[in-house]
């Protein structure tokens, strides 16, 4: 029976565990959604911490033109990243990243939100 | 690339593993066992030559190490390898990655560790042993400190750190065991060349000694590695069917092969060395036997290397590759099969007991091992049957589409395009050509919905059913279309659930509420999001008539959010809301994407065009519903009791985790 609790506290410690290779768990504005009032900051989500020095995130308009002004790890929690980005008209945006966790692993992707008027 | 950073990685834990292994293995095995027979000619010799294996260790160890460090600036850079010699790169992964941090420390022990061990290396004095121990205890930090440059340095909180110190412990008990396999065969080399003297007494306590440490080293492995594996892999569909597990298993195996290996050289060959003089026969066995083991060791740890460039296999798509799974659905259903079965499980036990029994006890052996395995074939194979469930190679594939408002319109259109033929417009089996099918095709509103996997329907989608007229759309559903579609099929299902969206909280399953993105107060966030810090009740409204409605609400917010309920309304018609609205809204009225209020019409039945507000539990489950008669506050504050009280298990129609 011990050993019954024992596996059983094993498996909820397992299935809690931070996710090794950080993917994307979700952002704001959400992925493939549409917001009515265009966003100051796109904030990332990640399933794990990051090393802020190798993470990049590129957000392009539907020109391909560059939109994003800066990358911000999150003050207080290493898995969160914010991007400033420059006022955005109604259209299509992609956001392309490309993010290092601790364990050294790259792991990357992409989403795309849309501004309506 | 990959290959390069896996023999390197290898390399590395194998030279930290032969200075660490071959440190112990003079401290706790050789040096006892030569202090009890001090006139055992060759210890001299046999020192210098495990120390200059510690040396060699030490010297592949910082060689290795440095390529590691390169091949890995590059890997997290992107760039290519030449920029990885720049200092300004390099600088980067030392002093702003865990990496570097955790590379550091291991370079730094290295230059106390040379000290030591040059102290240690001299002739025998009280110095040296000192020197030993100490020399001992960085290598073994060395090695422990390789936790952190692994998948396990990943974790966070309690449960990260557990990760660390599980790996930290395995680490150091392989280091010690399969570190200490060479120093083994050196030993028992110098026990033949010196056979006629004390040396093969010492021999046999050393390898007595090694034996133990090998056992405690063996039980540390498992033991840890277990909690790795439910870690890093999870479940059984992770472990065969991604290339993470089947690595693991290779390990596990070539582990299994080494500990066998240990079992016969202490239990069969190291007892006849047990006499005055030990026979070269047992003494070359023994050594040929710790040499093979050096080999699988090696193997290990490349398949080591392999596994610590991989994506765990808890993050992999599992490709299920056996026919059949199992499922505890058809047991869990049935309480007199429930019975039958444990009965039959209780009865398979005695005939397993009898086969153990059998082994122990010589006399009926046969008898008995017939009895038992007969008893325990049978009476074990007929629960079995009902727990066996038809598998498709995707049956644990986890949707890559979250449950949301735009994906389940999405879905709603790809149904029109493909199914309502067949399956009906509401998806009930009666489209315009089921009459004419051989197989009537299925109820898609059913409770049988909720008993197939994401996995299950993904396939069935994918391929078709051979044994009926459904057909496969592959070849014109683009995945995520598929995916689409079984998140539209799931939210319709779940709201024609007869238990499901009744005005007050019930037990029974209830539909998972599809997520939607909001903006309020200049602000956005998600359904999810608000649902992080409890319940919320959802307010679909329609302007003009509603605005008495949210008044009200926003006069109960303040009490209502005492007792742990949040507010949240959306317009019905999100174009009409800004023109009606006359006056200010309550602050939790938000605008919503216009996909929100379109998915959620499947929740507020048919084509009802009054108000509609949900009740949403705090795992993203829709546990109420009211039309037309809006619940008063105490109605509120009742269904949120009936919702804390509810059972943690209380199945929800939707085992569907996003």
């Amino acid at each position: 029976m011990r050993i019954l609790i024992a596996a059983s506290l094993l498996i909820i410690v397992a299935a809690q565990a931070a996710r090794a290779h950080a993917f994307l768990d979700h952002a704001s504005p959400a992925v493939g959604s549409r917001v009515t009032q265009a966003p100051a900051v796109v904030t990332l989500w990640f399933t794990q911490q990051l090393e802020p020095a190798f993470s990049t995130v590129e957000i392009v308009d539907g020109g391909g033109r560059r939109v994003d002004l800066g990358l911000q790890v999150d003050a207080t929690d290493p898995t969160v990243l914010h991007v400033a980005v420059k006022p955005l008209p109604p259209g299509t945006y992609r956001v392309e990243w490309r993010v290092v966790s601790v364990d050294t692993h790259t792991t990357t992707g992409h989403f795309i939100f849309e501004v309506g008027g | 690339m990959q290959s390069l950073l896996t023999v390197v990685r290898a390399l590395h834990f194998a030279s930290l593993f032969a200075l660490a292994g071959s440190l112990a293995f003079m401290a706790l095995v050789a040096a006892p066992a030569f202090r009890r027979h001090p006139d055992a000619a060759g210890a001299e010799d046999f020192r210098r030559r495990l120390f200059r294996l510690a040396w060699l260790g030490l010297g592949l160890g910082v060689v290795s190490g440095l390529l590691w460090l390169l091949l890995e600036a590059k890997s997290m850079s992107g760039r290519p390898l030449a920029d990885a010699f720049s200092g300004q790169l390099l600088g980067t992964v030392l002093n702003r990655t865990h990496f570097g941090h955790d590379w550091e420390l291991r370079g730094a022990l290295a230059l106390p560790l040379v000290l030591v061990l040059l102290v240690a290396a001299r002739r025998q004095a009280a110095v040296a042993n000192a020197a030993l121990w100490g020399a001992l205890g960085l290598s073994a930090a060395e090695v422990a400190t390789l936790a952190g440059a692994g998948h396990a340095a990943a974790g966070t909180g309690w449960a990260g750190s557990l990760q660390l110190v599980a790996d930290g412990t395995h680490l150091l008990a392989a280091g010690a065991w399969v570190g200490g396999l060479a120093p083994l065969a050196l030993l028992l080399a110098a026990a033949r060349r010196n056979a006629r003297s004390a040396c093969g007494r010492a021999a046999y306590d050393a390898t007595r000694r090694f034996s133990a440490l090998g056992l405690i080293a063996v039980a540390a492995i498992l033991a840890t590695g277990l909690v790795n594996s439910l870690f890093l892999v999870g479940t059984v569909p992770a472990l065969l069917g991604t290339d993470y597990g089947h690595w693991l298993m290779i390990k596990v195996a070539l582990f299994a092969v080494m500990a066998i290996l240990a079992a016969i050289n202490r239990f069969w060959h190291l007892p006849q060395l047990a006499g005055k003089a030990a026979p070269a026969a047992a003494l070359r066995r023994l050594q040929r036997n710790a040499l093979v083991e050096v080999g699988l060791g090696g193997a290990v740890l490349l398949v080591l290397g392999a596994l610590g460039t991989m994506p765990p296999a808890l993050h992999s798509e599992p490709r299920w590759p056996l026919p059949y799974r199992l499922s505890l659905a058809a047991i869990e259903a049935s309480p007199q099969l429930r019975i039958e079965a444990l009965a039959a499980l209780a009865v398979a036990l005695l005939g397993l007991a009898a086969l153990g029994y059998a082994l122990v006890r010589p006399s009926q052996r046969m008898a008995l091992l017939i009895a038992g395995g007969f008893i325990f074939l049978t009476v074990g194979w007929w629960p079995l049957q009902f727990m066996l469930v038809a598998a498709y190679p995707t049956s644990f594939a986890r949707s890559p589409v979250p449950f949301a408002a735009a994906s389940i319109l999405r879905g709603a259109r790809v149904y029109g395009e493909n199914c309502v033929a067949c399956h009906g417009a509401g998806g009930r089996g009666d489209g315009p050509l089921a009459k004419g099918l051989a197989v009537a095709p299925a109820d898609l509103t059913a409770e049988h919905i909720f008993g197939h996997s994401d996995g299950d329907l993904f396939w069935w989608i994918s391929r078709g059913i051979p044994t009926g007229p459904m057909p496969g759309f592959a070849a014109s559903v683009s995945a995520q279309g598929r995916w689409d579609l079984i998140n539209f099929i799931r939210a319709r299902a779940g709201a024609a659930q007869p238990s499901a969206l009744l005005p007050g909280v019930t037990a029974g399953p209830a539909p998972l509420a599809p997520d939607f993105a909001f903006e309020r107060g200049g602000r956005q966030g998600t359904l999810r999001e608000a649902l992080a810090t409890g319940p919320v009740l959802l307010v679909l409204y329609r302007l003009p008539g509603a605005l008495a409605r949210l008044r009200q609400l926003a006069g109960q917010e303040h009490r209502l959010a005492a007792a742990g309920l949040r507010l949240l309304a959306i317009p019905i018609d999100p174009a009409a809301a800004e023109t009606d609205a006359a006056g200010p809204l309550p602050d939790f009225a938000a605008s919503a994407e216009p996909d929100a209020a379109a998915a959620y019409a499947l929740f507020t039945g048919g084509d009802h065009p009054g108000d509609c507000e949900f009740l949403i539990g705090g795992a993203g489950f829709l546990r109420a519903r009211w039309r037309d008669a809006p619940p008063d506050e105490a109605a509120l504050l009742t269904a949120l009791g009936r919702l804390a009280a509810l059972p943690m298990h209380a199945r929800p129609a939707h085992v569907h985790a996003h």
